[in-house]
């Protein structure tokens, strides 16, 4: 070989593989943008902000969520096994307090709240970066009320959660695990610095938005719940922050309760709602409850666009507990012979379908059994664009009547009482009455285990210290991410356990104290080191 | 679409026969002669060109030919498929006997290597080769059924009677928990598909097996590397003209027993069951007799023709092949039509110093769809099973027939009431030039671009229950994929004889640059059904704001560079080392480049000198080699923190705004997987060649396992980020055996055994960034409304470990005897038990040893192949029995559901579990072909050179103890192999007649 000869291949080579960049490993981008090569302007606050809040509709309605958490481990809402078809399964492990360190549901909460949280951490951490927005403080201090927020939902199922309040961590950091106290502490002092900076405006332009009453209300919550946190009661604290709500002329009650609940009112007209979760048919499709709970047969009824699954249903106990003209029994469940939107029957074979208000058990329930829950009204898109009244006026001021009662104010809580029952009696008006006396009764609540229509062991609800006044929060805020936490502030005579835990109803057996806060997360115990676990699990 | 193919195929017979007029004619003196084998007998067909012209002739039926040249300096090329070819120069003589040496396992033989070729004798490493000769024939799917069960460690399981998809393949275990164990195909160099090229135009498939013969492919090689070699013209050949036909029939290989409408009307008078179907036939229509999975299934017929052309003159060479083939699908509308042209142009130029080839490639696919971008929708199948057997199809006025229930449509109104189909194509343009300016330097530019589309469009009319279940008033969509892949490499190649000492240099550059792009939309509320997706604009969902669109781009460059040498002395030693240094634009910016090195050594024991008196050994043969090989992210863009509008909206003062969100959590330190292995072999030829064999044995350790580990979030965004994490290791040993027990004049047997053994360990599942407590993953859904995980993937276990309840019994009630891990039984009265504390590894779903067993038989002009495979050591959990195993459910059941469970009584539950009942023994041997041909005398004919025909059958038996209905499973998914999926598009048997013309 000459050596001309290689250098003109070499020659040759190199302007070739030249031709091809031969060494670029540049990725173009087409379809993605990137973090590094994005510049971000005032101009994208809004989209900035926006996945901080769209995980609450995550929170709320994501598969497996927050309401299933609130209502179907309490005495209102089971899904139990449909014979033929499936479910139990989980929501049995809910309904039993049969659920370990794996239920989805606690690591559903804890992801989609925490990444709420995260998302609230970039955004603040973008905004302080971003030149000429137009009232930072404000728009900071919005997001920290927003985080908070997410941190009392945490602190409601979990107590102590690890309190992470930047985005930019370095790779691989591993958060510690904060004590309920300290988390408690955090969302008190959080959303009470915060609160002078927090709108108080309740029009178009704050809906869905953190504003001062919606911060108010979390506190109250918070105070409410005190003596189960920590064994403190702050009644006076809780009542203090409602009454400015009260005070504030901001809200009044809607007059028909189905009201709160329709479909068309993201508008600033329903002044009843203090905080909403928005969503729409087509930009943020949310409830699936049609689905779940509804049988296939219920189709026409709403004419919904797909045939529903048949899976949830009320307990027939609670079903029970309603006085036959509360207008609200109507308004959240459908039983009985069904029709069509025509008003022709709807037949099941030769006979019309019939739901009805008996449950065989958790375990074996046939199609037909229990009533369903429709409270949100199921129109449009079958619902999926109802909003979700977070935090409602009548909520603010049965939290007013509940600290009244517990201090010794029965009737003046009675009184609060009556005026949100007003208009659910319209038929008989004196039935909306509540006396003093009564709010200090047991519950209704004919409590025991249930097999095909019989208590098999009377537990009744006279044991239930305000047990009347659980029931009034039940009738008014079932489906409200209420049921849950009520249940564990009422307690029961004997030896002074929660409702919760002490009572049995449809297939659920009294369990242990520890239930009433729920597992870390195994899945999150397993990559963050840092966890510990829950007394119990 | 026949019309189309027609106007096709009209194209390339004109371009033959130009092919084929491309002749001449000069001649003096006449030459006759015999060409004769080994054991005298005349070899007819035999190929008698005279060389440096295009004159040719071939031998007749007695193997005598008649020829003539210029004069006595000519010099004639004899050349026949099986035979070393010879040169014999004409001289004085005018009557000619040759005898033909056979090529049978000569050690002679070339072996295609990565970037090259090897002398058989010389290979260092794992290398499988497979020859056309030994190919299975019948009809074959792709490529991957010729050499099924003909190569030790080659897992080529096919599963799925669905024409068009391709089988799940695996070379010596799993090395790999993400993505697919498919090893890298390369077409005549090119990447691509078992289902690029049609199999009857390929000529030989290399398997390289080990890492030190991969490496050099760098980061594609960690699943091993599979060189598919097709037609090529030859210098100074006649045109050969071969036509190969077959027409095939195919049918379900076996029906899963479900009661019938006499089965169930019979039980429904002593047992009560829960789905009420007799009430349910005299609401809806009155009580029938239907066999659902008889009426959307059908006896499927396929066709295949194949015409391929090949011949060279003085300094070129030319092949055409042209495939056509038309498969049916047992389902009704289950079809696949493939058309396939390849032409390969080699001409030669400056005295050969210079090689100018093109090659082209042209596949044209269009498939059935049953289902929105897919061929096969599941739940046809499954509603065909669970369906009641005596409802009727339609009412008296011609409507369907389809009382609501959960998941519970009528299976033929979503095969009647839709219209679909998948189309792909494929065009390959190679073009090569190879430069040898002196003797043993060769350098070669390949440029080539490959460009495929496809495209897939699927309807439902407002008969099918999207309309009259779910109101969406007509449903359509289409879809379309385009991807562009540019080629370059150069390759140069050195090779020098120095006495006893024979060296090999090879240096090369290699560059991928990859783009792919596509959208998607939907839409419904048509005004009409004629316009199918043919007018999706005219929709009224898109105003609505309910149809849905997307679209994609991405692109993707992979470099290498690479370089290999090899050592020989006095062809005892041999010595092969390579290096490549590989970067990927998908690796994070802290690791943009790899290297991959690799070493091997051989030395042949025979042709040492104590070793002489040794009788009958032609070969003996030591290998040992070492190599490091990777695997590439899936996708692009992984290490970048990429953002999105996407996502639910928020609602703003009025208006809704789109989230700007993170894709996905980046990792910066993204890069390969990284497979180490160890290949240790022996080569030997016994018995004057009566045994061959070769044994290898390797150990492969893969670290940096790509997978999507979960991460805590806070403070994490998405609870998973892709990333290099844990540790795998797999080791075996593999059996390669040939015999020929019997060999006389008119009979022959030949037996081909491979057997293999894989061990499979995952080593770690954690590092310093990402842990997983426990260690652990568990995983593999058994469905709807079973909700439990049906495997568990643990450190020091092997991967497809079963997970779950063990059942040892069933009590008085009908409910599973469960034993605990702690050996306390317990009596499942909730699926609740199914929990972590509770369960135990059941039984693995992944095969321990492989076999597969080859016998061809020769007698006169009768031969007769036998191909079996089987599987060894391994579980399958049964769907179908899970599902349908039970009496008391709302569908129809399997008639097994009447037997007692543990010979006391039926099931008491109302819903369906996982528990060890259903997991059984899954071993298997199978006859997966047997094909007897007939070549014909053709002596008389003359322009037929030889005529086969055939009668082949596919899937014929099986001796397995598997209740299912096929024990070869499909394994998609590496993570929970075992698991016999309900749905799964059933296995099919095929009876196949062919007929091979050679002109």
């Amino acid at each position: 070989m000459n050596m001309l000869t290689i250098k003109r291949f070499f020659t040759g080579l190199a302007f070739t593989t030249a031709m091809f960049s031969c060494t670029d490993l540049n990725e173009n981008l087409y379809d993605i943008i990137t973090a590094e090569e994005t510049e971000l302007t005032a101009d994208d606050l809004s989209t900035i902000i926006a996945p901080a809040f769209t995980r609450f509709q995550t929170v709320y309605w994501g598969w497996n969520g927050l309401f299933d958490v609130y209502e179907e481990s309490s005495d209102l809402i089971v899904t139990p096994f449909r014979v033929g078809n499936g479910w139990g399964d989980l929501y049995l492990d809910l309904h039993k307090h049969s659920w370990g360190p794996f239920i989805e549901h606690a690591n559903n909460l804890w992801v989609n709240v925490y990444n709420g949280i995260t998302y609230t951490n970039k955004a603040m951490l973008t905004i302080e970066g971003l030149a000429d927005v137009e009232g930072k403080d404000k728009a900071l201090a919005e997001l920290r009320g927003l985080r908070a927020i997410y941190y009392y939902i945490l602190f409601d199922n979990f107590r102590g959660v690890p309190l992470v309040t930047r985005f930019d961590l370095p790779q691989g950091y591993l958060p510690e695990h904060n004590t309920g106290k300290e988390v408690y502490d955090f969302v008190e002092s959080e959303l009470t610095e915060v609160m002078p900076l927090l709108s108080e405006v309740t029009d178009g332009t704050t809906y869905g938005r953190v504003t001062k009453w919606a911060a108010k209300m979390t506190l109250a919550k918070l105070y409410l719940n005190s003596e189960v946190y920590f064994g403190t009661p702050r009644w006076d604290d809780a009542k203090a922050q409602v009454q400015d709500i009260i005070e504030s002329g901001e809200f009044s009650l809607q007059a028909n309760y189905a009201d709160n609940f329709k479909v068309a009112n993201d508008v600033a007209s329903n002044l009843e709602q203090i905080f909403s979760i928005p969503f729409d048919d087509i930009n943020a499709p949310g409830s699936y409850y049609p689905y779940k709970t509804l049988h296939a047969l219920s189709q026409p009824t709403y004419n919904m666009r797909e045939s529903p699954w048949g899976g949830s249903c009320g307990i027939p106990q609670f079903i029970d507990t309603y006085d036959e003209d509360d207008s609200r029994l109507a308004e959240c469940w459908l039983g009985g012979p069904q029709f069509t939107s025509g008003g022709a029957p709807i037949m099941a074979g030769d006979v019309q379908f019939e739901y009805i208000n008996y449950v065989t058990s958790a375990d074996a329930a046939e199609f037909n059994e229990g009533f369903r829950f429709i409270k949100y009204q199921i129109a449009g898109l079958d619902g999926k664009g109802n909003d979700v009244p977070f935090y409602r006026y009548a909520d603010a001021l049965m939290i007013k009547a509940e600290c009244l009662l517990r201090t010794g104010g029965a009737d003046e809580a009675a009184a609060i009482v009556t005026e949100v029952r007003q208009r659910n009696f319209r038929s008989e008006p004196e039935k909306a009455i509540v006396t003093g006396a009564e709010l200090l009764e047991g519950s209704r609540y004919n409590y025991g285990p249930y097999e095909a229509g019989v208590i098999t062991e009377e537990e009744g609800g006279e044991d239930i210290v305000y047990g009347r006044f659980l029931d009034e929060l039940a009738w008014e805020f079932v489906g409200e991410h209420h049921r849950k936490q009520d249940l564990i502030r009422f307690k029961t005579t004997e030896e002074d356990k929660s409702v919760y835990i002490a009572k049995s109803w449809l297939t659920h057996k009294p369990s242990a104290k520890f239930r009433e806060v729920y597992p870390i997360p195994q899945p999150q115990r397993e990559t963050n080191s840092n966890l510990g676990q829950n007394d119990g699990y | 679409m026949r019309k189309y193919f027609t106007k096709r195929l009209m194209a390339a017979l004109a371009l033959l026969a130009s092919a084929l007029l491309y002749q001449q004619a000069a001649a003096q003196v006449t030459v006759s002669g015999k060409v004769v084998s080994e054991d005298n007998e005349s070899l007819p067909g035999v190929s008698v060109m005279l060389k440096g012209t295009s004159l040719g002739t071939t031998t007749d039926a007695g193997g005598r030919f008649t020829i003539a040249v210029p004069g006595s300096e000519s010099v004639l090329i004899l050349s026949f498929v099986g035979y070393v070819s010879e040169e014999v120069p004409v001289g004085s003589q005018t009557s000619l006997e040759i005898r033909l040496v056979p090529d049978l396992q000569s050690l002679q033989e070339v072996v295609v290597i990565g970037y090259g070729t090897q002398k058989k004798e010389n290979v260092t490493t794992a290398i499988a080769s497979v020859k056309e000769k030994d190919f299975t024939t019948g009809a074959m799917r792709d490529a991957s059924e010729l050499i099924k069960g003909k190569v030790a460690g080659l897992v080529i399981d096919n599963g799925s009677g669905d024409p068009g998809s391709g089988p799940n393949i695996s070379l010596r275990g799993i090395a790999t928990i993400s993505g697919s164990t498919t090893p890298l195909i390369l077409i005549n160099g090119i990447p691509g598909d078992f289902n690029t090229v049609a199999p009857a135009d390929i000529v030989s498939i290399e398997v390289l097996k080990d890492a030190s013969a991969a490496a050099i492919y760098g980061t594609r090689g960690a699943n091993g590397v599979i060189l598919i070699t097709t037609r090529g013209g030859d210098r100074d050949r006649a045109p050969s003209v071969v036509y190969n036909h077959y027409s095939a029939v195919s049918n379900i290989y076996r029906k899963p027993e479900f009661l019938n409408a006499g089965e169930y009307l019979e039980r429904a008078k002593t047992f009560d069951f829960v789905s009420n179907y007799v009430e349910e036939a005299e609401a809806n229509g009155g009580v029938g007799d239907t066999d659902w999975l008889d009426l959307i299934t059908r006896t499927a017929y396929t066709q295949n023709h194949n015409l391929s052309v090949q011949g060279g003159g003085a300094s070129s060479t030319y092949a055409l092949a042209v495939n056509y083939i038309s498969q049916e699908g047992i389902f009704l509308k289950s079809d696949n039509d493939e058309f396939r042209v390849s032409l390969d142009l080699n001409q030669y130029l400056l005295e050969d110093k210079v090689k100018i080839n093109v090659n082209l490639l042209r596949g044209v696919q269009k498939r059935g769809a049953l289902g929105d971008g897919s061929s096969f929708n599941p739940l046809i199948y499954r509603n065909a099973l669970i369906r009641n057997p005596l409802l009727k199809v339609k009412d008296d006025e011609g409507n369907w027939i389809d009382p609501v229930k959960f998941q519970y449509y009528n299976p033929l109104t979503m095969i009647e009431e839709t219209n679909g189909e998948l189309n792909n194509s494929w065009t390959r343009l190679t073009s090569n030039v190879t430069v040898e300016p002196l003797a043993g330097w060769k350098t070669n530019l390949m440029v080539a671009q490959e460009i495929k589309d496809g495209f897939a469009g699927y309807a439902e009319t407002k008969k099918h229950y999207s309309t009259t279940r779910n109101g969406r008033n007509g449903f359509a969509s289409r879809s379309d994929i385009h991807s562009k892949t540019n080629y370059l490499e150069l390759t140069s190649q050195y090779e020098r004889l120095m006495g006893d000492h024979h060296v090999t240099v090879l240096g090369g550059y290699s560059y991928q640059y990859n783009v792919n792009e596509g959208g998607w939309a939907n839409n419904y509320d048509f005004p009409t059904d004629k316009y199918s997706y043919n007018n999706l604009g005219a929709g009224n969902a898109m105003r609505d704001g309910l149809a849905r669109m997307s679209s994609y781009k991405d692109d993707n460059t992979l470099v290498g560079f690479f370089a290999r040498a090899g050592y020989t002395f006095r062809d005892k030693f041999n010595v092969l080392a390579s290096v490549r240094r590989e970067g990927s634009s998908k690796f994070g910016t802290n690791y943009k480049w790899g290297t991959f090195p690799s070493a091997s050594a051989s030395w042949l024991i025979n042709r040492e000198s104590f070793m002489e008196n040794v009788s009958g050994l032609t070969l003996l043969k030591l290998r040992a080699g070492y190599g490091v090989t990777g695997v590439i992210p899936a996708d692009s863009y992984r290490s970048k923190t990429a953002l999105d509008y996407s996502g639910s909206f928020f609602y703003n003062n009025g208006k809704w705004v789109p989230p700007l969100q993170n894709s996905w959590n980046p990792n910066p330190n993204l890069r390969w997987e990284k497979s180490q292995e160890v290949n240790i072999g022996v080569d030997f030829e016994l018995f004057n060649r009566r045994l061959t064999g070769s044994v290898d044995g390797y150990f492969k350790t893969t670290k940096d396992l790509l997978f999507e580990y979960r991460v805590p979030t806070p403070p994490n965004l998405a609870d998973r980020t892709l990333a290099n994490v844990g540790e795998m290791e797999n080791k075996g040993i593999e059996i390669l055996l040939r015999g020929t027990p019997v060999r006389t004049s008119n009979f022959e047997w030949n037996s081909t055994v491979t057997m293999s053994h894989n061990r499979n360990e995952l080593l770690s599942l954690s590092n310093d960034l990402y842990k997983i407590e426990g260690d652990y993953i568990n995983t593999g859904d058994a469905g709807d409304p079973i909700s439990m995980t049906t495997h568990r993937v643990k450190v020091g276990q092997p991967l497809g470990n079963f997970w779950g309840l063990k059942s040892v019994d069933i009590s008085e009630d009908g409910l599973w005897v469960i034993e605990l891990p702690n050996g306390e039984r317990r009596v499942m009265d909730d699926n609740v038990l199914s929990q972590d504390p509770n369960r135990q590894i059941l039984g693995n779903g992944i095969p321990k040893y492989r076999m597969g067993w080859t016998n061809t038989f020769r007698y006169k002009n009768f031969d007769l192949s036998v191909v079996m495979n089987g599987a060894f050591g391994f579980q399958i959990l049964n769907f179908q029995r899970m599902f349908y195993e039970n009496p008391n459910i709302n569908y129809n059941v399997l008639e097994s559901a009447f037997d007692n469970v543990y010979g006391k009584r039926l099931l008491g539950y109302t819903r369906q579990a996982y528990v060890s009942y259903y997991i059984e023994d899954g071993d298997y041997l199978k006859v997966d072909n047997a094909t007897l041909g007939y070549n014909f005398n053709v002596s008389n004919l003359k322009f037929i050179r030889g005529v086969r025909l055939y009668v082949s059958g596919s899937n014929l038996a099986t001796i397995t103890g598997y209740k299912g209905v096929d024990p070869e499973i499909r394994r998609d998914d590496l993570l929970f192999q075992g698991n016999d999926n309900r749905d799964k598009f059933p296995s099919i048997r095929t009876y196949t007649l062919g007929v091979n013309v050679n002109f």
